[in-house]
């Protein structure tokens, strides 16, 4: 590990509000999830029909009835998730959740429009997006909108620990090995 | 013989009287000087004729005891200056704290001990913010515990992603508060249930 990395390790972030960059990051693994997951689902269906059917029917749904399918997916998808445990496994993974603007739980209906809202940053021509840039608080339309928040949750202090655990480790490995 | 001495102790204490009644005892003693006297008596040789054990099983110390006014002796006393004089160094260096100590029942003295009430006075925060965890997981075993709990590659390069994000977060950040003319430590750091109010940044301690 670098030493910029080493340094930023060193800044406990748990509780601010979450930077753009890794906001985009969990967005686009949450994105690739949901489709791909869709996707998975689609063909592992379609083969499923192919094998009971022997090959006879072949399972091609309309455009209308795979975007609504889709839709209500990818709205479970990020709703379920933020209602629970405020954060999905995008967000999981760069160590990020959604609160409320308190930086109390989001609660269901909270999550719900917030799943709901989210695409208007698109239609917006990303400027709902954009605008997590210039609010004080980080927040996007669809925060405003849903009066949320999104903070870093990961444990900073305890990944420099684990940093220093692991570099004594490797330091002492060699001569460990040498004895 | 009986006759004789109780005539003889008669007439003896006849001419007692007859003298007593005559001589003025107290003009005698008044023309004594005692400390003349007393200068002429060896004392030492007096004290060394008395048998003051025996002397002393006829007091009643208990008594004696009972009459004196302790709280008015200790009143009197200039503890202050009785300490002064004390060498307290000397005394402790004389104090076998070994042979002490193996005379305390260790045990008892716990068992009386209230753990609740003493470790609600103890301020287990400040202690633990006293601790130099880094130096702690460098240079102690708990190091090698925790790198062989947590040495997987994901848990390593979760870390050093996230530690990216957040450096490239910051960047950012500080592009757009130059370019918006804003002051970043007027700005909210997080939510006020999350993060403190006043918007401190937390200062890297890096080595």
């Amino acid at each position: 590990m670098n030493a910029p990395a080493d340094s930023q390790l060193a800044v406990s972030r748990q509780g601010h509000y979450a930077g753009p960059v890794t906001r985009l990051v969990a967005y686009a693994l949450d994105q690739g999830i949901v489709t791909g997951i869709f996707t998975l689902s689609l063909a592992l269906l379609g083969f499923a029909v192919d094998l009971v059917t022997g090959g006879e029917v072949s399972l091609s749904l309309p455009a209308a009835v795979l975007t609504v399918a889709y839709a209500l997916w990818w709205l479970a998808y990020y709703a379920y998730p933020w209602a629970v445990s405020g954060k999905t496994l995008g967000m999981a993974i760069v160590g990020i959740r959604v609160v409320s603007e308190d930086g109390d739980d989001l609660g269901p209906k909270a999550a719900i429009l917030r799943a709901i809202t989210l695409p208007l940053g698109f239609l917006t021509l990303g400027l709902g997006f954009l605008w997590a840039l210039v609010d004080v608080r980080r927040r996007a339309l669809h925060d405003r909108l849903a009066h949320s928040a999104v903070v870093y949750d990961w444990d900073a202090r305890a990944a420099r620990l684990r940093f220093l655990a692991r570099r004594t480790a490797e330091r002492s490995g060699p001569a460990d090995h040498a004895a | 013989m009986a006759n004789e001495t109780g005539s003889g102790g008669g007439l003896l204490g006849r001419v007692t009287s007859r003298v007593t009644g005559v001589i003025d005892l107290n003009e005698i003693l008044a023309g004594i000087d005692i400390n003349e006297l007393l200068a002429r008596i060896d004392l030492s040789a007096l004290i060394e004729r008395l048998d003051v054990n025996s002397v002393m099983e006829k007091v009643d110390v208990d008594a004696l005891i009972r009459r004196v006014d302790v709280d008015d002796i200790v009143a009197r006393v200039d503890v202050d200056a009785v300490v002064a004089r004390v060498d307290v160094d000397a005394v402790v260096a004389r104090v076998d704290i070994d042979a002490l100590m193996g005379r305390v029942d260790i045990d008892a003295v716990m068992e009386r001990v209230d753990i609740d009430a003493l470790m609600g006075r103890v301020d287990i925060n400040g202690i633990v913010e006293r601790v130099d965890v880094d130096s702690l997981v460098q240079n102690t075993e708990l190091g090698g515990i925790i790198a062989k709990s947590t040495s997987g590659v994901a848990s390593e390069a979760l870390d050093a992603g996230r530690a990216q994000g957040v450096g490239l977060d910051g960047f950012v950040e500080r592009w757009v508060n130059r370019f918006l003319r804003r002051d970043p430590a007027g700005l909210p750091v997080g939510p006020p249930l999350l993060a403190p109010t006043d918007p401190v940044t937390e200062q890297a301690t890096a080595p």
